[in-house]
């Protein structure tokens, strides 16, 4: 058997797991309700997904309804229940459904949609998004002040390949302050801070964008509304933050 | 090709088995779907799959079948495989299946039971006062993951769930006592002010004091004002961040001593409730010795 004979063997091997995969993408949700939303994305066209949200959620958190990507054609349509609405389109440069809209990425402005019966028709522009105001870790130079802890899954077992997502605001809405980088086999994470204070925190798997069905996602909380507030002093390396992250349901 | 020959026909193999798997999932949601029972009774079994990722493929598919699914679901609320458990209690509560809230309670009870958090949630999800028993039993739980999601499902219920959270707080103690407290703030129900002021003089306190800041009742300014002069720091802290929404001209006053108080924090909480409190711009000492705004935590 020669090299074009093993070529030709890898190509029947990928062909038949390419047959696989593309077999097993899940259908979308259906939707319900008595009015929706339609329209196209003009900037860019295809690959775009809406993101709906209702007022006052957290619009970097889970969504109330998600459109499939667009087509060529750059429409979308949605159906909703009656009621206000927050819009705003997203496409990831790399592909991916989830992460954070980072340079490079394209992201609308959000948009206030009203559904009362019949059809909202919307045009989107949705342009690449331009610098970065994440901060990782590594980024901030290391100070003696900080978190650390470990991130474990609902057996208790350390979750690897997770991050914490710092926040300075209880919402815990809009971008975190800082993200840890992720964890290794043993879900140990450190995360340095600039300043002690009064931080809130969480743990998941993926990183940015609104939690899905099945995404591990965990807050430092005892069970209530708000996140517990987590107080650094000047100084200090908080130690045992331990979260534990369970799938979003 | 002696070589080369196990590996094909193995990556045949795989292919094949994924792909029957693939054809089989989609031809059973769209079964399931039509409430055809055999297709439910399927997808449910496939939520035990440990391979790859069919049982989420499977669990959507599962909740998409609506009622249809609640009855094979109930018969494996049971089943020992602790991740087809998972997934069918988190089922039947997203389904909101009334008539699965006595076995999932019974799962959330069973210590010896993993991933019972998801009973829990899912009793949450299911609400009315038949789940309140349930979720107040495992506020003490061993696990801190059942303890939470308790408490979060009990404020879900809401208003259903005040009476026995009041009745239960005069014998508990604890961590079933504090979940307990802490439901009581969120839910945010007058009918809770006298077993919480009660609370503000016991172990207790620090959870007290931030519950009663959630009921937004100046009546319990006195108490929190009090507070604001504990021996733990973590007591004045909360103390103070309760002042913020309720205080009055006896708060401000008392929250403008503990602007000098020893530690950080609580001088950090002084100045932010003293500016809710009086509608001015309050300086405090930072750590560093700076005289500072502090920053809204609320925006």
């Amino acid at each position: 058997m020669g090299k074009k004979g093993i070529v030709w063997l890898m190509m029947l091997v990928l062909v038949g797991l390419s047959g696989c995969s593309s077999e097993q993408k899940a259908a979308a949700p259906a939707t319900g309700g008595q009015g929706r939303i339609k329209g196209q994305v003009v900037v860019p066209l295809e690959g775009v997904t809406l993101f709906v949200y209702k007022p006052g959620s957290d619009l970097y958190g889970p969504a109330f309804a998600i459109s499939p990507p667009t087509g060529p054609d750059g429409a979308f349509d949605l159906e909703l229940p009656d009621g206000d609405y927050v819009a705003v389109a997203r496409k990831h440069k790399d592909g991916t459904a989830v992460g954070p809209i980072v340079a490079g990425d394209n992201r609308s402005d959000f948009i206030k949609v009203s559904v009362k019966g019949g059809t909202v028709e919307m045009t989107v522009v949705a342009p690449v998004k331009i610098g970065d105001q994440r901060r990782l870790s590594g980024d901030v130079a290391a100070t003696r002040t900080g978190l650390a802890g470990r991130i474990v899954d609902s057996d208790g077992k350390p979750v690897e390949g997770a991050r914490v997502h710092v926040y300075d605001h209880v919402q815990m809405s809009e971008r975190p302050k800082f993200v840890s980088e992720k964890t290794g086999p043993d879900g140990r994470y450190l995360i340095s801070l600039p300043a002690g204070g009064t931080y809130y925190i969480a743990a998941r798997d993926k990183f940015g964008g609104p939690p899905k069905l099945g995404d591990l996602y965990g807050r430092y909380d005892q069970g209530t509304i708000e996140p517990s507030a987590v107080v650094v002093r000047e100084g200090e390396l908080l130690k045992e933050i331990n979260i534990t992250v369970t799938k979003v349901w | 090709m002696r070589t080369f020959a196990p590996i094909l026909v193995l990556a045949l193999l795989l292919c094949g088995c994924a792909r029957d798997t693939a054809v089989n999932l989609e031809d059973l949601a769209k079964r399931a779907r039509t409430g055809e029972r055999a297709a439910i009774v399927r997808l449910v079994e496939l939520l035990a799959a440990p391979e790859g990722n069919v049982a989420e493929q499977a669990y959507p598919a599962v909740v998409a079948a609506g009622a249809e699914a609640v009855p094979v679901l109930l018969e494996q609320v049971g089943t020992s495989d602790r991740q087809q458990r998972e997934y069918v209690i988190a089922a039947l509560g997203t389904l909101k299946a009334a008539q699965a809230v006595v076995p999932i309670g019974r799962v959330l009870a069973d210590a010896k039971l993993e991933r019972r958090y998801v009973a829990a949630w899912a009793l949450g999800e299911i609400g009315g006062a038949e789940v309140v028993p349930f979720l107040i039993g495992a506020l003490g739980d061993a696990s801190q993951e059942v303890r939470r999601y308790a408490t979060r499902a009990l404020i879900k219920v809401n208003r259903a769930a005040v009476g026995p959270l009041v009745a239960h707080l005069g014998t508990a103690g604890g961590e079933s006592a504090a979940g307990a407290i802490r439901a009581l703030g969120d839910i945010a129900d007058p009918a809770a002010l006298d077993v919480l002021l009660a609370q503000a003089a016991g172990p207790l306190r620090a959870e007290a004091f931030l519950a009663l800041g959630k009921l937004r009742d100046q009546k319990a300014e006195a108490v929190l004002v009090k507070g604001l002069g504990d021996s733990d720091w973590r007591a004045r802290m909360n103390a103070a961040m309760a002042l913020g929404p309720l205080g009055g001209p006896q708060a401000a006053a008392a929250l403008r001593r503990t602007l000098d108080d020893e530690v950080h924090v609580v001088r950090e909480w002084s100045a932010r409730s003293l500016e809710m409190v009086s509608g001015q711009p309050v300086l405090y000492k930072n750590s560093k010795g700076e005289m500072v705004r502090p920053y809204n935590v609320y925006h």
